[in-house]
């Protein structure tokens, strides 16, 4: 699954640190999103869609 | 095991991992020497030797449910949960294959049997290597 967290965070001016730290998630799970390696939970996306404040369709986008 | 640079509940989970597997090592440590000089010594005898012998045992016991609890621990994390159950998966079907091949080789190829504990032993050290397969494979 493709995703815009990198473009999102990037426009933020946050570290993958600093993102997984508001995720309360290691860095390598942020870096394994980012890089579509890993799709998160279902949990873990709503965390995401509510800390930039944008659906979850928004940010995670069918391939 | 496992993971540098974790952060919130997976940082929270790996420190109670530590204080768990450090408590059980020192259990067992500690059981497997008094139980040795206890059963070596004859200072035990009959049915207690049966209890007795099974203390040990308990503290592996102990470390496989330390393993069981991080896991579940990992829950709000699924990635790191992932590299979890994969570094387990890959040592037990390594440890388990090479122990299944060496038995064989024990029934028809007359090889000598293993020492008892080698392979609890060799088990807890495989997820070192199972580990960094695991990193290699998800960097």
């Amino acid at each position: 699954m493709n995703n815009r967290l990198r473009v999102l965070r990037a426009e933020r001016q946050w570290s993958q640190q600093e993102l997984a730290d508001r995720l309360e998630v290691s860095r390598q799970s942020v870096n394994a999103i980012e890089t579509g390696r890993y799709d998160p939970s279902l949990p873990l996306a709503f965390r995401i869609a509510d800390l930039f404040a944008k659906p979850i369709e928004e940010i995670f986008l069918r391939d | 095991m496992i993971y540098s640079s974790c952060s919130g509940v997976v940082s929270a989970a790996m420190k109670r991992y530590s204080r768990r597997i450090i408590a059980v090592s020192l259990y067992y440590a500690a059981t497997l020497i008094i139980t040795t000089i206890l059963i070596r010594r004859d200072h035990v005898n009959g049915w207690p030797v049966y209890p007795l012998a099974v203390l040990p045992a308990l503290g592996v016991v102990g470390m496989i449910w330390v393993i069981g609890k991080l896991i579940t621990e990992l829950k709000d994390d699924g990635y790191q949960q992932m590299l979890v159950v994969k570094t387990v998966l890959y040592s037990t079907g390594f440890i388990v294959s090479a122990s299944t091949i060496w038995d064989f080789l024990v029934a028809y190829a007359g090889v000598p049997a293993m020492p008892p504990f080698v392979i609890m032993t060799a088990w807890l050290a495989s997820f070192g290597v199972g580990n960094a397969i695991v990193r290699v494979i998800y960097k």
